[in-house]
């Protein structure tokens, strides 16, 4: 977790594959160099962009351990669960992400299938179990790609009950909500927030970081964003955020297509082969194309790096 | 002819465990009945909560208290990827069930399937299994299925034995039954569109209701099949009530209410595993007077 004060920006990691499907722990390696070498924190996991769901458990713990041991004592790294269909398939995830030596674990939204959503008391029950499980600090996610928001009411009631949560991870267009959160968590649990879209809103609401995809291809710009408006240099904040802005356009045009599109500019830079997992296809040439071409248009190709 | 299918629930004894016994009388009643048992699902059969090897007794029993007389479909879960429901179909196969209901893919985080990635996982899934297939197009996944889509399933694999349409859009499901053209079999999920499913040429539908009347839900397609429409009203008017048993609030997975009509009543169902939680009493109790003003009682419809 940040130190009281300090503001973090956090790479919402891909995970990589090589042509054959397995885990490529060179490209991680150097992917995560990069990241390592802007000062950003590793958020490690999760359903998007990491592919998690296609991932065997061994897998994700390989993943883990490979984060923590590079990145340990430089950055903080918080493993991120996939949105689970009851607290009970996290609690082998959460004590694996702790053996590994994580900083921090994440619980995503229960996701009941089928259109389904929890009632509060589920919901808060779903939490209570999965924070029982943790022993070392843990976010909780309130992502509306879940079909819902995580009432501020049950985060403050789960913040006096739970020691170990330390922090909200709020993704939600709604500045609303957030304000809310970040009214709710003062003084107790960090809010983070999901995406680059509300990075500089949500530091002015006084939250501690924001996590976002753009930070593989970016992140000295991501870092930037979080040491400008530390530094009070409101116009270099805005500078950035813009340019982090400007990534996001030219990766996430296409609906539901943010891991291929992400992984399409990792290709175009280099930094990657493009390989996704099933039920993924990699991104078509055509597909390709039209990053390269939105990223050129927004002169990016050069900033990446 | 025309035929009506539950969509099963699963019960689970006190301790949580799984309830053969219960199970097995549940599958019986509704193949006394004469409706086809989808057993498993995600909802209202719980099977995010279970494990495989409760799965598979659970699909071995509804094979055994029903085989010759109804159907037996396995019905599965939204699958995050191709794998998932190929472990899924190895596993139906073996129980012997006549039929495998083949979710469309869930890959999460509200991400949708590209076109090509969909075709993929259904062609996977399909040269993966022998079992007859029921390919399922339902709008809770985000999305339904193209017909072009299903045009060249049903040309391409010749186990694919039916459509499961789940939509409030009546337009699409005559474009589904156009592209199928009495190749394959239509059911419509639920009953709301039941018999405007059946007057534009569909097979019949899938009920959550029939595990409280199946009898009810049967007489629906025999009344059809009869040519009278007048009893055919009658008898979906009736299982509509009982569709509109469940709680007004927008929460909300049908199991909660289902489990809890289904003791009220005294009948197999048990409780709930996790992720769920029993119904509130007040709401209990608001629908024990349902259940009194629909004159369903001990599993009999009367009145």
């Amino acid at each position: 977790l940040s130190a009281p004060g300090t503001r973090l920006a956090w790479l919402c990691s891909v995970t990589c594959f090589d042509a054959r499907g397995a885990l490529d722990f060179s490209a991680q390696r150097a992917l995560w160099d990069r990241a390592l070498g802007a000062g950003i924190g590793l958020c490690v996991g999760g359903s998007s962009p990491a592919e998690q769901y296609a991932l065997r458990p061994e897998e994700v713990e390989q993943l883990l351990a490979l984060a923590v041991e590079q990145a340990r004592g430089r950055v903080p790294v918080r493993a991120r669960s996939v949105a689970a269909r009851h607290a009970g398939q996290l609690r082998a995830w959460i004590e694996s992400a702790e053996r590994c030596g994580v900083d921090s674990v994440q619980i995503e939204p229960l996701d009941m299938g089928h259109g389904g959503r929890p009632t509060p008391a589920e919901l808060e029950h779903y939490f209570r179990r999965a924070l029982d499980a943790s022993r070392g600090p843990s976010w909780i996610s309130s992502d509306e790609a879940a079909g819902y928001r995580v009432p501020g009411a049950l985060l403050e009631r789960l913040a006096r009950a739970c020691p170990q949560l330390a922090g909200v991870d709020v993704t939600s267009a709604d500045l609303g909500y957030l304000s809310e959160i970040c009214e709710r968590a003062r003084g107790r649990l960090d809010v983070c927030v999901g995406g680059s879209a509300h990075a500089l809103t949500a530091l002015s609401l006084g939250c501690s970081g924001y996590r976002c995809g753009e930070a593989v291809l970016a992140p000295q710009i991501a870092r930037a964003l979080a040491d400008r408006f530390a530094a009070g240099d409101l116009a270099g904040a805005a500078a950035a955020h813009a340019e982090l802005l400007r990534w996001m356009r030219a990766i996430g045009t296409v609906p539901g297509g943010y891991v291929r599109q992400l992984k399409a500019a990792l290709r175009l830079l280099g930094l990657s082969n493009g390989s996704v997992r099933d039920p993924f296809l990699a991104p078509s040439d055509a597909e390709v194309q039209g990053v390269a071409q939105r990223m050129a248009a927004l002169g990016l190709r050069g900033s990446a790096r | 002819v025309s035929s009506a299918f539950v969509c099963s629930i699963t019960p689970f004894a006190r301790d949580g465990a799984l309830d053969e016994s219960a199970a097995r009388a549940h599958f019986r009643r509704m193949a006394d009945a004469g409706i086809g048992i989808y057993a498993g699902g995600s909802w209202p059969g719980e099977q995010y909560a279970l494990e495989l090897e409760e799965v598979e007794r659970l699909l071995r029993a509804a094979v055994e208290e029903s085989r010759g007389r109804v159907a037996v479909r396995a019905m599965g879960v939204e699958p995050r990827h191709a794998r998932e429901m190929c472990e899924f179909a190895a596993l139906a196969a073996r129980c012997g069930v006549d039929g495998l209901h083949v979710y469309s893919l869930d890959v999460g985080h509200a991400t949708l399937p590209t076109a090509a990635e969909l075709e993929r996982y259904f062609r996977t899934v399909l040269e993966a299994t022998e079992l007859p297939c029921v390919l399922s197009s339902h709008f809770l996944g985000g999305y339904v299925l193209s017909t072009g889509l299903i045009e060249r399933m049903l040309a391409d694999y010749r186990h694919v034995i039916g459509l499961c349409v789940s939509t409030h859009d009546l337009a699409y499901l005559c474009r589904v039954l156009e592209c199928v053209g009495g190749r394959a079999e239509v059911h419509v999920g639920g009953p709301l569109h039941a018999l405007s499913a059946l007057a534009l040429g569909a097979q019949g539908f899938l009920s959550v209701e029939a595990n409280i009347a199946p009898r009810l839900a049967r007489a629906v397609t025999d009344a059809w099949d009869r040519a009278d429409l007048p009893a055919a009203a009658a008898a979906y008017a009736r299982l509509m009530g009982v569709f509109a048993l469940r709680p007004e609030t927008p929460d909300g997975a049908t199991v909660r209410w289902l489990k809890a009509a289904l003791e009220l009543l005294g009948l197999p169902g048990g409780g709930l595993r996790e992720p769920n939680l029993p119904l509130p009493r007040e709401e209990r109790a608001r629908l024990a007077e349902r259940l009194e003003r629909l004159r369903i009682r001990g599993g009999l419809e009367v009145g």
